[in-house]
Parts: C-alpha cells; structure tokens; sequence
C-alpha cells in the first residue's frame, strides 16, 4: 500500500508516514461529514416542522368537522382520511434525508474503525506501552482512535433518535409529543457541545487549523 | 442676535446629526429584537411541551437520559438568545447615552452663556416658520427622555425574564409589541428632529441675510 502511494509533492512540508498521512486524512473526513450533517440537519428541521404544521392544521380542520357533524340533525358520518399528497411528499422528503445521514453516520463508523486499525498497527510494529513520537504534535494514536470513537458513538445514538422521529412524527396526533420530536431534531440532544471542540482539536493537531 | 446664537447653532447642529445617527441605530436594535423574542417564545414553548410529556408513554421513553439532555440544549440555546438580546439592550443603552451626551452639550452651552448676552427674550423669541430656542432646547429633553424611557423598558423587560417561568417566556412577543404600540405613537424624535432643522435653517438664513 505504501508503495502505491504517490509521493508526498509539496517539499516545504515534513514527509508524514503513511499512518499520519491516513490520519490526517481521516481528520479532514470528519470535519466535512460533521458539516454535511448539520446542512442535512437544517434540511430535514425544515421538512420536519412542514409536517407538523400540516397535522396540526389537519388536527384543526377535524375537529371543525366533528363539531360540525355534532350540530346537524344528520346521521353522523365519520369523515374519512383524506390522501394528503403534500404531507406525503414531505414524509418522502424526510426519509431521504435520513438516508443521507445513515450514510453519514456509517462513513464516521468506518472512520473510527480505520483509525483504531492504525492503532493496532502500531502496536503491532513497537509494542503496547511504547514511547514512540507521536505523529503531529502531542497526541498519541490511540487519543485520536478516543475520539472518533466519541464522536461516532455521538452520532449513532443521535441517528437512532432520529429514525424514531421519522417514523412516528407523521402518526403522531399529540401535539407536545410532536413539538417534543421537532426540538429534539434541531437540538440533537446526543451531539455533545463537545463535538465541536474535539473535531477542531483534532484539525489543529494535524495541521489543519493554524494555532 | 446672529452672532449670539452662533455657538448654540453649531452645537445643535451636531446634536441633529447624533440624533439623526441614534435614531437608524435605535431602529435597527429594535427590528433585531423582534425576531429574537420570537424566537425564545418558540422555545419556551418547545420546553413546556417537553415538560408536560408524559415521556415513558411515549417512543421516547426508550432513550436514556434523552429528556435530561434536550433540557440542556433547550436552555442553552435560550442563553444563548438572552446574550443576543442583551446586545441589543445595549446598544439601546448606546443611543440613550449618545442622545444625552449630545443633548447636555447644547443645554450646558447656553447655561454657561452670559445671561446678558443670550437674555430670556432672545430665547422665548419665536417666529411664524422658527421655534424659539427654549422650544428646542425642550425637545432636547423630550428626545433624552424617550431613548431614556425605551432603554429602560427593554432592561425591564430582560430583568423580570426567567427560563423557570417560562409561560410569561412564550407571551414575551405580545408584550413586547404592546410597548413597540406606545412607541411607536410618540414622534417626538421627528417633530424635534423637524424643529431643530427649522431653528437652524432660520438662524442660517438671518446669518447670510446682509443686515445681520
């Protein structure tokens, strides 16, 4: 693999071994995946609230009909649910964007499981319990295995939460519950404020952020 | 009589231009208000709703520590709209300083004026298209105390806040709006704005005008 790999072009920059180099990599990847997540999470913040808003106004027209059917002398006939071909695109619309974010989120695995390859990797060359030089600065492999464990481990739960918003935020008829799912989207309450510090710590380690 | 008035004239003239400046920034301060009280009603209402939900009943009373958790994202979210907030308070805070700097200014330029020289009658005097000088010097005051009275109104406003009563949070639009409504009806700021620039265009006129 070492060999496939072209040689490093720009001659002001020390040479990073391999290792680094995926590491390095692997950095950058997380920074981009973390950004697309959030655009994903407007996105689908968007889309979501639609949906809300189209039951509750559902909710509204319902209970006009009920009070209606209630006030005429008429058998009462229970209105029957009506195709609603714009809630329907918006569910579409939903369930894509959460398609993206799987995606996202098992590339952030794959992430993880590669950085922790790397680890056991340079196990494998010096030894558990070594003194060797770090790659970049000051952390050691295994801090950088840390924290893309976290971060993925974030990112898994928050998508778990995220596939129970979707597939019950079109059927719920509770209002609380359905405002309780739009600000659990937009929040994300399983991404730690963390997140951020530890993604920009790991860019400033490698080399992508300047001090 | 020109050359009496010379030193107040200039001195008013740069309270026409802080006061011209002050009023786009107390503008601007109040138009970013607005949204941003929209905003922390909508989550206090989001965080009501958490806390009425009956959440082991519901899917997601399978997630740990999930109501913990949004709760504190949920208030953090609102801090972070009270700072922004309390930017705008202070840059309200600004325009009330700014009018009051630029208003004493003129006041203490004609106490300290040689009574002899700048008598009653010279300032009382008054003219079928100029304000007398007291006129003015009364709308000095009344503009110091409407940017002194809107300051305080939103330092008011953000001091009774509190996330723990979160209702009165979800009706801050409404209240807002009721204070923007007496606000908005008291043009105080243009009718002084429209006489200052009368008393000057006239005091201009009989400066340039030969016999004076």
């Amino acid at each position: 693999m070492a060999a496939k790999s072209p040689p490093d072009s720009t001659p002001r920059r020390p040479v990073l071994s391999v290792s680094a180099r995926k590491i390095k990599d692997n950095a950058a990847d997380w920074h981009n995946l973390m950004m697309k997540w959030e655009r994903l999470n407007d996105n689908g913040f968007t889309t979501a609230n639609k949906i809300v808003n189209m039951r509750i106004s559902e909710q509204f027209q319902d209970n006009k009909l009920e009070i209606a059917c209630d006030n005429s002398a008429t058998e009462p006939e229970k209105p029957t649910p009506k195709y609603n071909e714009e809630l329907d695109n918006c569910c579409a619309e939903l369930l894509e964007t959460l398609k993206q974010m799987t995606k996202i989120q098992m590339k952030m695995e794959k992430l993880t499981s590669t950085t922790k390859a790397i680890c056991d990797l340079e196990t494998f060359h010096h030894g558990a319990g070594n003194c060797k030089a770090p790659f970049f600065h000051t952390w050691p492999t295994s801090y950088f295995y840390e924290v893309c464990l976290k971060l993925s481990e974030m990112y898994k739960k928050e998508l778990q939460l995220k596939q129970t918003i979707v597939q019950d935020i079109a059927h719920s008829a509770d209002q609380d519950l359905m405002m309780v799912y739009l600000s659990s989207w937009l929040y994300q309450p399983y991404i730690d404020n963390s997140s951020m510090l530890l993604l920009e710590a790991m860019l400033l380690e490698t080399g992508h952020r300047q001090c | 009589m020109a050359a009496m008035m010379a030193a107040p004239v200039a001195a008013l003239r740069a309270w026409s231009e802080a006061a011209a400046r002050a009023e786009t920034a107390a503008r601007e301060a109040l138009a970013a208000t607005a949204p941003l009280l929209d905003s922390l009603a909508a989550l206090a209402a989001q965080m009501r709703a958490a806390q009425r939900l009956p959440w082991d009943a519901t899917a997601l009373g399978a997630f740990p520590e999930l109501r913990a958790r949004l709760w504190r994202k949920q208030r953090g979210a609102a801090e972070a709209l009270l700072e922004q907030l309390g930017q705008r308070r202070e840059e309200l805070r600004a325009v009330r300083d700014a009018v009051g700097a630029a208003g004493s200014a003129v006041l203490r330029l004609v106490e300290e004026r040689d009574p002899a020289e700048l008598g009653l009658a010279a300032v009382l005097r008054r003219g079928p298209r100029c304000p007398s000088l007291a006129d003015v010097l009364e709308g000095l005051q009344d503009v110091e105390r409407y940017y002194r009275h809107l300051y305080l109104e939103i330092k008011l406003l953000l001091q009774r806040l509190s996330l723990d009563s979160l209702a009165d949070v979800e009706a801050l639009p409404q209240s807002w709006e009721r204070i923007l409504e007496r606000y908005k009806e008291d043009d105080v700021v243009q009718d002084t704005l429209l006489k200052v620039s009368l008393f000057l265009e006239n005091h201009h006129e009989v400066s340039c005008s030969p016999g004076s």
